[in-house]
């Protein structure tokens, strides 16, 4: 035997270990061809070089060598007998095995001797035809059954030999649960006492609750070793594609008796008793308590499932007419003045009662307005997807390669913003097609992947959707830019301006570039007017861009619409709301080592600033001072940046409309907005962007 | 201490195959070229047994009842090797007390999974 340690080279030598027997049996078949142990020992050479050919990866060796396997065990099996032929193709396979083996890529003839063996083969044996194999690894993949989820009581009995033939319950259960979200409850009732227990013995039994999506053959074949050993009932109990109006599952006594834990004769002696049912049983000795718990958690399970799927399916089969949300926003406008002047009316009347109702009416105007505005509400994908026809059209005509990368589209904003956006977007994204993205022999030149990049990213940026429009172009080119805004005497000689100052110049009005107007971005529509049209939402625009690397247009659109989904948080007695788009995690502020006076922390191995969001809103340090130790550091992440801000703690998720700040907040940085909690109180949205520059300086 | 494996195959190559795989995934080999060696060689501190299911002498099969009805560690897991031809032939090793099989051809990562799903300690 060999002591290399390159298997390929092992197995050569194996095989031709193996050819030696294998001529050897076909010779001693020849003279004698009913010697079953001969025939036995040519099929096992085969069956070996083709299993292990193939685990090296020789897999026309492995096809081949099964097929010649395929004759011999037809052979084995009494279904043909040994003729001459056979060993005669038998010896013509070992030279072919040979060959196929000598040589790293086999030519012409070998491949033609193999189909001739091959085809002989199969005349003489025609379920060799039949029996082509796959050689190539292939994992067992589990069907998804699309989206219909189905919850599945599992009984589960192991018998009592489960421990001896190696087949642990646990792992079994354990790769039950790699299927769905699972319920379980264990019976140790039948358990025996210590002094008569034998411990190689299993006694114990479980009811398990599977809800997947993968089908029932997932879940059987889970105990494909044990199903006809152990006592296993799988039953569906619920399906989601089941229509669920029917919000009730069945009664405690129906579910046992289905179980077959209890029988009938015994749910009507129970239900006489006149007290709880499950009480009854277990009182009366008819079932164990741990049954009734099961049976309970089943029946709690299932009706938690069917309200989930009832709500889901009445807040997706609405249709409304745009034109109807439109008038309704326009009357809850109406009413909020309405209600004002009422209001003053009321003050002046002084009756408290008109007064009192006035403040009620007014809670109610309110929660009114938040859901028409919530009506009012579309995913930004309606705006981003319409540009993809644009983009392609665009680039086909520019002669350049273009993708076009869409993130965030599920932000939502108010549908009359996203109307409004539409053309200055569309500027935007001609000027970067244009002017910024490069043809692919440009791109070539200067290093770059010739198909061009166009992202248009969309994210909650607190009280604001942010709007990045980037490509990975040419860059503004800010010689040119300067030189222009001479001639057209927007700076002067001798301003001295920065590199941002004079990317800024693009949005002065008048102004452009280009020499030639081409017929894409044409001339007279300036970015001027991008501007405006956005300063005309209430937001703000701004670029950033690199020389060579791309430019980005920053949108900044007001939120006054838009709902967030944020993590609130308390800091002091003050409640702060941080958007959840910009939260990573959180974390004690223990686990973090800190650098000293640094405000740095030490984050799965990367040190990251951290704002004490106490100091920076000159808070006082509030009663709980004493338990510094469960103050907690929430992670954020900020314009590609991640930071830290120490809170007091965390309290929960809250989805709310945002309200932009009044005058009396004007002054104070870092908050963008607020919102309404539950109680009335006010939550301030954390400007995390703001706060995370001010650590830069 | 490295958990032990026990394989049996009459193919050196295999055997030798499924060595470095397992070594590389940090276990000790023993090996077996048969059924008859495979009994030899089961010690009680073996964590789990792969067996072929052709083999001369004494086949995957007999291997098993032999494990299963005797006294040394007789209820150590054991994952059967098959080709895909055998595939019926995994009922036949569950009756004798397989715990799960593996398909040959297989990759590093089916077998290391494999061994990791039967060998997991049984903590409660």
């Amino acid at each position: 035997m060999s002591a290399s340690v390159d298997p390929l080279e092992t197995f050569r030598e194996e095989v031709a270990e193996l050819l030696v027997s294998l001529e050897h049996a076909l010779m001693q078949l020849e003279e004698d061809p009913a010697d079953l142990g001969m025939i036995d020992d040519a099929f096992r050479s085969m069956h070996t070089i083709k299993g292990s050919g193939n685990m090296l990866g020789l897999t026309a060796l492995g096809e081949f060598t099964h097929m010649v396997e395929t004759a011999f065990a037809i052979v084995r099996d009494g279904k043909a007998v040994v003729t001459p032929h056979l060993i005669e193709l038998g010896l013509a396979a070992r030279d072919q095995i040979e060959a196929l083996l000598g040589t790293h890529e086999p030519d012409a003839d070998i491949l033609a001797e193999g189909e001739r063996i091959v085809q002989e083969l199969i005349r003489e044996y025609p379920e060799v035809g039949g029996a082509p194999q796959r050689a190539s690894i292939r994992e067992t993949e589990v069907p998804d059954t699309g989206g219909t989820e189905t919850t599945w009581r599992i009984q589960l009995t192991p018998s009592s030999d489960a421990f001896v033939t190696g087949n642990n319950p646990i792992l079994l259960i354990r790769e039950l649960m790699e299927l769905g979200e699972m319920l379980i409850v264990g019976f140790t009732d039948k358990v025996p006492l210590l002094s008569e227990l034998d411990p190689e013995q299993c006694f114990l039994s479980w009811d398990i609750l599977l809800t997947t999506s993968k089908g029932e053959n997932a879940v059987r074949d889970v105990f494909i070793f044990v199903d006809d050993i152990w006592d296993i009932r799988i039953t569906a109990i619920d399906e989601s594609s089941l229509d669920s109006t029917d919000l009730d599952y069945k009664r405690l006594g129906e579910i046992l008796v289905e179980r077959g834990d209890i029988g009938a004769d015994e749910l009507e002696a129970a239900v006489n008793a006149r007290s709880y049912i499950g009480d009854a049983l277990v009182q009366q000795g008819f079932v164990s308590p741990e049954r009734v718990e099961a049976a309970l958690k089943e029946q709690d399970l299932i009706r938690k499932r069917r309200e989930t799927r009832q709500s889901l399916d009445t807040t997706s089969t609405i249709k409304v007419r745009t034109e109807k949300l439109d008038t309704l926003v326009n009357l809850v406008g109406e009413f909020v003045s309405e209600h004002a002047t009422l209001q003053r009316l009321a003050a002046a009347a002084g009756d408290p009662e008109i007064l009192s109702t006035a403040e009620r009416l007014e809670a109610l105007i309110r929660d009114t307005r938040d859901l028409a505005m919530q009506l009012h509400m579309v995913p930004v994908e309606v705006l981003f997807s319409g540009f993809r026809r644009l983009v392609r059209d665009l680039a086909k005509d520019l002669n350049k390669d273009v993708k076009l990368v869409l993130e965030g589209v599920d932000t939502e904003l108010d549908k009359n913003v996203v109307e409004r956006l539409k053309d200055p977007l569309l500027h935007i994204i001609r000027n970067s097609l244009d002017h910024g993205l490069e043809t692919p022999q440009e791109r070539q030149k200067a290093g770059k992947h010739p198909q061009g990049t166009l992202t248009m990213k969309a994210f909650y940026s607190g009280a604001h959707v942010a709007i990045q429009v980037s490509d990975d172009g040419r860059g503004i080119n800010t010689d040119a830019v300067r030189e222009k805004a001479l001639v057209q005497g927007l700076i002067a000689d001798d301003d001295r301006l920065s590199e941002s100052e004079l990317n800024e110049l693009i949005f002065a009005p008048g102004f452009s570039t280009t020499e030639t107007a081409t017929n894409v971005s044409g001339r007279g529509v300036g970015m001027d007017v991008v501007k405006r049209n956005i300063e005309g939402l209430g937001g703000s625009i701004r670029v950033e861009s690199a020389s060579g690397e791309g430019s980005t247009m920053n949108l900044r659109i007001p939120l006054t619409l838009a709902i967030v989904e944020g993590l609130l948080v308390d800091v002091g007695d003050q409640s702060y709301l941080a958007t959840m788009s910009s939260v990573i995690e959180c974390i004690e502020l223990d686990d973090a080592a800190r650098y000293g006076d640094q405000k740095l922390v030490n984050y799965r191995g990367q040190l990251v600033p951290f704002v004490d969001l106490r100091e920076y809103f000159q808070l006082d340090s509030g009663p709980d001072h004493e338990h510094a130790e469960h103050r907690q550091l929430l992670m954020v992440s900020s314009e590609d940046r991640m930071l830290g801000l120490v809170v007091d703690g965390v309290r929960d998720t809250f989805q709310s409309v945002v309200k932009t700040l009044g005058k009396m907040y004007e002054g104070v940085e870092g908050v963008s907005g607020a919102v309404v909690l539950g109680d009335g109180r006010l939550a301030l949205m954390l400007d995390v962007d703001r706060i995370s520059r001010l650590t830069d300086k | 201490m490295a958990d032990k494996v026990l394989i049996v195959d009459d193919s050196v190559s295999m055997r030798q195959m499924e060595t470095l795989i397992l070594k590389a995934g940090g276990y000790e080999v023993v090996e077996a070229a048969n059924g008859k060696e495979g009994v030899a060689r089961l010690t009680d501190d073996i964590t789990v047994v792969i067996t072929d299911y052709n083999m001369p002498e004494m086949n995957g099969i007999e291997f098993i009842e032999a494990v299963r009805g005797g006294t040394v560690n007789r209820s150590v897991p054991i994952l059967m090797v098959t080709t895909e031809s055998e595939a019926e032939k995994k009922q036949e090793g569950k009756r004798a007390g397989a715990t799960g099989w593996l398909t040959k051809p297989f990759e590093q990562d089916q077998l290391l999974r494999a061994i990791r799903k039967v060998a997991a300690p049984a903590d409660f």
